[in-house]
């Protein structure tokens, strides 16, 4: 090529290429060394690459160093670099929110359930406030203004910020059921109170609350109902009523729902603002809304103690085929690169075909549409060998990786190839924290006892190894932090790193994984 | 239909919806009414690459709006036809972009940069430099100092 681009064509071009190439790129001459050395072309990269990345987005600007520049850099890094800061000796750490220049404690917030109790991201968070039975939100650029959201005297089991909803699930005092708290944190909707009931399909029964899971955007809750068999005849008692419990899986969707609460257009806004005796018609606006929220319920014989969701996104290659006399020239075949729809992974453990009361054994995977419209249900079922070793816990990732957790290993498989598993034997007891998994690399957050002491640490897993392993694989295992017993403790992965809060220190702090942000 | 003129002279007839993938044309349509009977000049444009641009729009004339990505972005080009329109050699390429950019074809725009980006993959400086025919403007300190700031993307 004899002449020169111009800038803008050569920015164009440069954001379709590598690592590799980037770097060449950057030594070939003085114009190009200026184009991927500007702000401009990095935000133009990220935006090219990776702005489908809808977590990662949230984080641009948001979080220490946390510019388009570092993103893309952190997003271009290869397996061993992405974790240079968390591995280090002299590891850093940034504070992002210091909650004792505000004077606010997590009171009441128990460290067993912390996970259930608290929500800390990014940018904002979430806490229970047990002697008020309420919700409180704080936002950390505006940390004078806590939100408080009420539901009456039903003590909450389990909070979450999802999107820009707040979301709480409580217990009625007497088994009758559970509701489903919806409140929204966006100044439009500040009266918004939806409630989700479930309850006790018969007559005296007892609801018993097994599990729940919120993740994205749906509320998965599993609850047991005690009911009574046909009599039997037994031996020596005579004819009894054996008891029988009914598990039930129930789904909600809210993914609708906050479409239509962020839509600009919002009738839901609109209208309100129009009415002139509001609080009277305002109610019947948000009644409308129940309607933007898919459920289903899987009622089954399932035993289960746990539950976990991920959701996926099937990309599709379809191969249209024009027709043109010629059969055998293939000029015209096109294909198509389409991103299929969502799918969810519902998965749960415990005990397939009920009866005998022991858990633990299986894994059901159920692959439900965007639709919440079940297409197939996968079992996966402890073999004899491993009989000593109890299914405790377990999570699917979007790729259909397992993650079970038992008393002392991990095991890892796979949806699509249940014959293939790996055992991390960790030595010892322990409970996982957090997992999150990426294209490289399997990231495992657990907690272990030592004396008085409890001890988090990170296991990485590097995935390639993962799909060439036969029975072991390499894992790396980083300490993170360590703390006395009964502190209130809670940790989450994002994308680019650790969010961390202790209630020794009352303050959030960020860990990123690699050193790009630091 | 439309009018168009090329750089030497040469004159093309399509039809609106052919030219309304170029931003350009369709505002200029928008503007000038009679542009059936006079031909709009495209000084920028050779005949030869004017030929290959209305190719382009004719074949993805009834393309549906593309929804916007939704998974990561790939540089390799997926659609036989549009790998095969762009067999053609590196100084028409090079026009074809300029003329995607002039006529604001993002699509063709795009097109093409993906063609370079694919054609320097993997290339050595050197031999970048040599393809784009550009000197090295940098003394060896500034090279070698360059070098030691990409470091970020070296492989430990």
């Amino acid at each position: 090529m004899t002449k020169t681009f111009i800038s803008e064509i050569l920015a164009k071009i440069f954001i379709n290429c590598d690592k590799e190439t980037l770097n060449n790129v950057n030594v070939v001459c003085k114009q190009w060394h200026a184009i991927i050395n500007q702000d401009s072309f990095w935000k133009q990269y990220y935006l090219w690459n990776y702005s489908n990345q809808k977590s990662l987005n949230i984080l641009v600007d948001n979080l220490p160093n946390h510019n388009y520049v570092n993103l893309c850099k952190y997003k271009l890094e290869g397996k061993k670099q992405l974790i240079t800061n968390i591995e280090a000796e002299d590891k850093k750490f940034f504070p992002i929110f210091n909650l004792n220049d505000y004077n606010i404690r997590l009171s009441g917030v128990s460290a067993l359930s912390t996970k259930n109790e608290i929500s800390i991201k990014h940018d904002c968070m979430a806490w229970l406030h047990k002697e008020t039975n309420s919700i409180k939100f704080l936002e950390y650029k505006n940390p004078n203004k806590i939100k408080e959201f009420n539901a009456g005297t039903d003590p909450f089991k389990k909070i979450d910020i999802m999107n820009n909803l707040i979301v709480g699930i409580s217990d009625s005092h007497s088994y009758l059921g559970y509701t489903i708290h919806i409140f929204s944190l966006d100044d439009r909707y500040q009266d918004l109170h939806l409630q989700l009931r479930i309850q006790s399909e018969i007559e005296n029964g007892k609801l018993n609350y097994v599990d729940s899971f919120i993740s994205d955007n749906l509320i998965i809750m599993v609850t047991s109902e005690t009911c009574n068999k046909p009599p039997i005849f037994v031996a020596g008692r005579g004819w009894v009523n054996p008891l029988e419990d009914n598990y039930t899986t129930m789904i909600w969707d809210l993914n609708r729902l906050i479409q239509t609460l962020n839509s600009k257009n919002s009738i839901f806004y609109n209208e309100k603002n129009k009415i002139q005796n509001k609080e009277e018609l305002f109610m019947d606006k948000y009644q409308g809304l129940y309607d933007k929220i898919n459920h289903i319920k899987i009622p089954g014989v399932y035993n289960t103690n746990y539950i976990s969701c991920c959701s996926f996104q099937q990309q599709t290659f379809t191969t249209t085929t024009e027709n043109n006399n010629n059969s055998n020239d293939n000029s015209n075949n096109e294909i198509e690169q389409k991103f299929g729809k969502n799918y969810y992974y519902i998965i749960c453990n415990g005990e397939y075909g009920g009866g005998d009361g022991e858990s633990g054994k299986t894994i059901r995977i159920d692959i439900l549409d965007e639709n919440l419209k079940i297409e197939d249900t996968r079992i996966y079922e402890k073999e004899i060998q491993e009989f000593y070793n109890i299914f405790n816990w377990s999570y699917i990732c979007p790729d259909g990786t397992i993650v079970i957790y038992c008393d002392r290993s991990l095991f890892l498989t796979s949806i699509h190839h249940f014959e293939k598993k790996i055992k991390i034997d960790l030595k010892r007891r322990f409970t996982v924290l957090n997992i999150m998994h990426t294209h490289d690399l399997l990231y495992v957050l657990y907690r272990h006892y030592a004396f008085a002491r409890e001890i988090i640490t990170l296991a990485i897993i590097d995935t390639s190894d993962l799909k060439n392993a036969k029975d072991e694989i390499p894992v790396k295992h980083i300490k993170l932090y360590e703390y006395d017993f009964g502190t209130v403790v809670y940790n989450r992965f994002i994308d680019t790193g650790i969010i961390h809060y202790n209630s020794k220190t009352n303050q959030i702090i960020f860990s990123p994984f690699s050193k790009v942000f630091c | 239909m439309v009018k168009l003129t090329s750089s030497d002279g040469q004159e093309f007839t399509i039809s609106k919806e052919v030219a309304y993938q170029s931003v350009l044309l369709k505002n200029m349509i928008e503007d000038v009414l009679d542009s059936e009977e006079n031909p709009i000049p495209l000084p920028n444009v050779s005949g030869p690459i004017l030929v290959k641009v209305i190719e382009y729009a004719t074949h993805h004339k009834d393309d549906p709006v593309k929804p916007p990505v939704d998974g990561p972005r790939t540089s390799e080009i997926v659609d036989e036809w549009d790998k095969e329109f762009m067999n053609i050699d590196q100084g028409s390429l090079y026009e074809l972009i300029l003329a995607a950019n002039y006529l604001d074809i993002k699509d063709l725009l795009d097109l093409g940069c993906k063609t370079v980006a694919n054609m320097i993959k993997g290339k050595k400086v050197e031999e970048l430099r040599k393809l784009f025919n550009i000197q090295n403007d940098f003394t060896p300190e500034e090279e070698e100092q360059i070098k030691k700031e990409n470091a970020w993307c070296e492989e430990h």
